[in-house]
């Protein structure tokens, strides 16, 4: 078996342009990775048209660095033609009539889309559990989760399925699994991705972001898919530097807060030494680093059930089985209609969610819970621009702990919310934010969060390469490491 | 004796080329899903976009009503489950509506406008046997919502209020405001009391397919709530009713329940809108003439109410008469537009703008006519050609020969006279040379410019010569 | 734990069918997730009035008023799943 796909991108685009290596061999390679591998990483492939796409492309001129590169997308960005399903029974037959406007970019730049990977339901998840086509496992351990909900995504990267895979990230949804599987993975500022032709979970929250093996990939992969889209009003006229510019560049004078909140005692200890340890490697690098408090971040949880609940419940009105997707056939009338296909398409969690989301928006309550939560966020954004005043960025872990079992906490409603206690407050305030690996806790990987200025996601890159190429860690979690 | 109360909603379509929230076509079409793309049918992972055009409508429709302009806003999700809507919310302004705090002047008193606000429409629903069948052509439509104060006190209130909006958004240009087709449509609550006494129970009337059907569905209303009053009952429960227009009834539709739950929350996917003062002063400087001063202005050029009322209730034929007013005889130009013009229009259910009558050959016509060159009689002839045709009056005039001349007293004296000094040409008849006659119709044609009529002409040469006498 | 007329009332809101079965979990759990909800009552947000809707700062996003590209019958009706003709079915709603 060829391995070319343990080699960076670099390294791949050198084979392919003096011709060792064609795209056919990289895209069957991830075949036959995918197919020997156990870890439900995908929901649908799509072999016959990337098979068909990587050998057009030997006519093509090597035009970018991420051509020919194979990349796998998470299944809740819409693909034209290949069944996007949101890990949901009420689209599991769902056929997109259109492209994503980051399938649109990927596209453009001749990567080639290996298929669509397995997630929680509709991202309603930390764990990968809540998925229709069951949960994907932990490529270090396969008792373990893989975290979510872009769990597919992660766990394909970190068992080098798939060099680069797109993630979605609402509330921790990128960083979260990239931790607990050893992966880096970005959430970029809000705006700076095109949302269009995301399957909205939060529409003021989601972003969609690139999971690799390292930062230079992150960073190369951030290139094709940020800028402006017209067809999403929310998306920033920020000007798209090139990512990888501060890579390498010297880290001495940046000036980073660590908040007390990230490195409390609901923090895991062993966790917590981990960061520990990097901000003395940073001091020694000649980093300022200062312990701040921040008072809005503990508020984050509720917060995220108000808003995230609120929004998600608007959004998923849709699925009501008329335009697409799942039906039931038990009806008399049209709310049968609704309710039954509704009941049967959805999963417990997402059901969940949306009874949640409907109360909170309901009558009074739109007021007392949605709108103070409003203010509520900006006051926490306030907190945070103040902050990022003053520091280039601000660290800590990027969860309270290491994965833990498959199975575990699957009846504990807050549970899946509290995993995300770290990373929720990022997007509240919609900043820029990395989990990069930092080292093993029992053998299962442990991600450190960097949070950027909005728009900086280069800053982030500088910083997470130097800690990478200090640390140097082994991240193959495959037995031969 | 009751007071009645009334206040009344109108949702009126905005007639931008392509939806408030995409880019497909905002058209009607008897062809369902016809104009439809992927944001309109709600799939996922669409975001809307924001017509520009749409908020300058509104923004003029906001201003003509006097309304208070909400310079920041955001739009808003009202959500609920309905098949014709395909989102599960309808993106609305519920908190900020462009307009709000307005007035309707409409004669005698002064009618308030609550709010004026933006919204998408939704599929139409025809609902049949099998079941009921979903067009998206008119999801995503832009509407304006209008929402007047309860201000009016009897059905007459009512119809002058319905009237003058429909008026001035007619001639704002921004919809076409036909209720029969729906671009218009009014919901009107009612109530009755003692005077002095607290507000009765409000019965909301829905979908009353024209303003006059308005009036009489409140006359109704009022003696039916007065008829349980007066039995010492009382209207217990706010209802939905409607009109029907064979017995002029109000028959009930449901029973309100008790406040419906929209769970409105602001829409994250549009950013806010900021209306700045320029925009909304360069608004105000380009406000069309309204109805009324125009009015005014026919009645001083000495238009009769007939023509006026008319050429008022026409847009179309009002614009086209601004139009050329300042260079033609407003009469004249009245009389036509009236008369022969708008049978046409009527006919064939077309505006001015689409025949080829234009400003230009119209104006030439009219002062044709007021100059003498062209009687009323060649007008009538003219007026369908150049609808048909368009080109210059001079040109159709050619065309259609109107500028023969076909008088046989007068072609009778032009042939004596011809005789009369070509006795020579006579003789050559008599002798059987047929030639004489060429010869004689030619002079006939010199002597009239080539005007004469050959037909005519040759018809009286021939019964004159045969009885000419050398 | 929530009652089943509480639960019921919100199911009805989500259009989501709620089986005899589900209750008693459904009463803990959204119990559970509504009291940490209450937290946000009583946070102390020092007089601020402004709400925040979304992280995005752009304001008078426009698109102007053309025509873009419209989907043919054939994609509209691709993943219906009850059509008569060029019409999307529903059982009938008796209107308004």
């Amino acid at each position: 078996m060829s391995k070319y796909l343990d080699l960076s991108i670099k390294e791949i685009n050198e084979l392919l342009k003096n011709k060792t290596i064609k795209p056919l061999d990289l895209v069957n390679e991830a075949f036959e990775r995918i197919e020997s591998s156990n870890l439900n990483a995908f929901i649908t492939l799509n072999k016959e048209e990337a098979l068909k796409e990587a050998k057009e492309l030997e006519n093509k001129e090597i035009d970018n660095i991420l051509f020919g590169i194979p990349v796998a997308i998470k299944d809740n960005i819409v693909t034209k033609g290949l069944r996007t399903t949101a890990a949901s029974h009420i689209l599991d037959d769902f056929d997109p009539i259109y492209d994503a406007e980051v399938v649109r970019k990927i596209k453009d730049s001749h990567m080639i889309i290996i298929g669509k990977t397995n997630m929680d339901e509709f991202a309603m998840g930390s764990t990968g559990e809540t998925s229709y086509f069951g949960n994907t496992l932990n490529p270090w351990d396969n008792t373990m989760v893989p975290g979510g909900s872009s769990s597919g995504s992660a766990a394909a990267v970190s068992a080098r399925l798939v060099p680069i895979a797109l993630g979605t990230d609402t509330g921790g949804s990128i960083r979260q699994p990239s931790s607990f599987c050893g992966t880096v993975g970005l959430k970029p500022t809000y705006g700076r991705v095109s949302r269009y032709g995301l399957i909205a979970f939060a529409s003021s929250l989601d972003q969609i972001g690139p999971i690799t093996r390292n930062v230079i990939d992150n960073a190369l992969m951030l290139n094709v898919i940020a800028g402006r889209d017209d067809k999403d009003l929310t998306s920033s006229y920020e000007d798209v530097t090139d990512y990888t510019s501060l890579i390498g560049k010297d880290i001495k004078n940046l000036k980073i807060a660590v908040p007390d909140f990230y490195m409390s005692d609901a923090i895991d200890k062993e966790v917590r030494n981990k960061v520990t340890n990097i901000i003395d490697m940073l001091k020694k690098a000649g980093c300022t680093v200062h312990s701040i408090s921040m008072k809005y971040v503990e508020n984050a949880i509720p917060l995220y059930q108000v808003i995230a609940l609120g929004e998600a419940s608007s959004n998923l009105a849709r699925y009501d089985g008329v335009k697409y997707g799942y039906v039931t056939s038990e009806y008399k009338d049209i709310e049968q209609l609704y309710k039954m296909t509704r009941y049967e398409g959805f999963g417990r969690e997402v059901k969940r969610r949306l009874m949640i989301g409907s109360y909170i928006l309901s009558g009074k309550n739109a007021d007392k819970y949605y709108r103070k939560a409003l203010i509520v966020r900006k006051k926490l954004t306030d907190e945070f621009k103040d902050v990022l005043s003053k520091y280039d960025l601000i660290i800590g872990p990027t969860n309270t702990d290491s994965a833990y079992p498959l199975g575990t906490k699957q009846d504990d409603a807050l549970k899946s919310f509290y995993d995300d206690l770290l990373t929720i407050p990022v997007n509240m305030a919609g900043l820029p934010a990395m989990s990069l690996p930092i080292g093993f806790k029992n053998g299962m990987p442990v991600g450190m969060h960097i949070i950027g200025n909005y728009f900086k996601e280069e800053v982030i890159y500088q910083l997470a390469s130097y800690i990478e190429k200090e640390l140097n860690l082994n991240l193959d979690p495959r037995g031969d490491k | 004796m009751y007071e009645t109360v009334v206040g009344i909603e109108v949702h009126v379509e905005l007639k931008s080329n392509s939806k408030v929230f995409s880019h497909s076509q905002n058209e009607y079409s008897t062809e369902p899903n016809l104009y439809v793309n992927e944001i309109d049918l709600g799939y996922p992972g669409v975001l809307p976009v924001l017509n520009k055009k749409v908020i300058e409508m509104a923004l003029q429709a906001s201003l003509a009503l006097n309304c208070k302009i909400n310079k920041v806003m955001h739009f808003d999700r009202k959500n609920y489950f309905y098949p014709d809507l395909p989102k599960g919310y309808q993106i609305t302004e519920q908190d900020t509506p462009i307009g709000y705090d307005g007035y309707i002047d409409i004669g005698d008193k002064k009618i308030g406008i609550e709010r004026l606000h933006i919204e998408e429409d939704t599929c139409k629903s025809i609902h049949g046997k099998r079941g009921t069948m979903l067009d998206a052509n008119r999801a995503g439509v832009p509407l304006i919502e209008i929402v007047s104060k309860p201000d009016m006190r009897s059905p007459e209130d009512a119809v002058k209020y319905l009237t003058k909006l429909r008026e001035i958004l007619l001639y704002l240009g921004i919809s076409d405001v036909k209720i029969e087709e729906g671009s218009m449509r009014c919901d009107c609550n009612v109530s009755i009391h003692k005077p002095g006494t607290p507000l009765g129970t409000k019965i909301e009337i829905k979908n009353i397919g024209s303003i006059n059907n308005v009036g009489e569905a409140i006359k109704y209303e009022i003696k039916r709530q007065s008829e349980i009053l007066d039995n010492g009952d009382k209207i217990e429960h706010e209802e939905t009713r409607r009109l029907d227009d064979k017995t002029m009834t109000t028959i009930l539709m449901r029973v309100k329940e008790t406040g419906n739950d929209y769970r409105y929350f602001p829409e994250p996917d549009i950013p806010y809108v900021e209306l700045s003062d320029d925009w909304i002063n360069d608004v105000k400087a380009n406000m069309p003439v309204f109805a009324d001063e125009l009015k005014e202005k026919y009645k001083n050029l000495g238009i009769n109410d007939n023509n006026i009322k008319t050429i008022i209730g026409r847009l179309d034929l009002c614009q086209f008469l601004e139009s050329v007013i300042d260079s033609v005889d407003p009469v004249t130009a009245s009389n036509l537009l009236t008369g022969d013009i708008l049978s046409y229009l009527n006919k064939n259910y077309v505006s001015i703008n689409k025949i080829k009558l234009n400003k230009d050959n119209f104006s030439e016509l009219v002062n044709d006519i007021t100059g003498g060159k062209i009687s009323s009689k060649q007008a009538k002839e003219l007026v369908p050609y150049l609808i048909e045709n368009g080109g210059s009056v001079k040109d159709a005039v050619d065309t259609l020969g109107l500028n023969e001349i076909t008088d046989t007293n007068a072609l009778n004296d032009i042939v004596k006279r011809v005789l009369d000094s070509n006795p020579e040409s006579i003789k050559d008849y008599n002798d059987g040379k047929d030639r004489a006659i060429k010869y004689l119709m030619g002079q006939i044609m010199k002597e009239t410019g080539g005007k004469a009529n050959p037909a005519i002409a040759s018809q009286i040469l021939m019964s004159l010569i045969k009885d000419y006498k050398l | 734990m929530l009652s089943k007329e509480e639960i019921d009332h919100v199911a009805e809101l989500a259009r989501l069918h709620v089986d005899d079965s589900e209750y008693e979990l459904y009463g803990k759990q959204l119990y559970d997730i509504l009291s940490e909800i209450e937290k946000i009552e009583s946070v102390d947000v020092e007089g601020e009035t402004k709400i925040m809707i979304s992280p995005c700062t752009n304001i008078n996003e426009y698109s102007n008023d053309s025509i873009g590209p419209m989907l043919s019958k054939e994609d509209i009706l691709k993943n219906v799943k009850h059509s008569n003709g060029d019409y999307i079915v529903v059982p009938t709603v008796i209107n308004e």
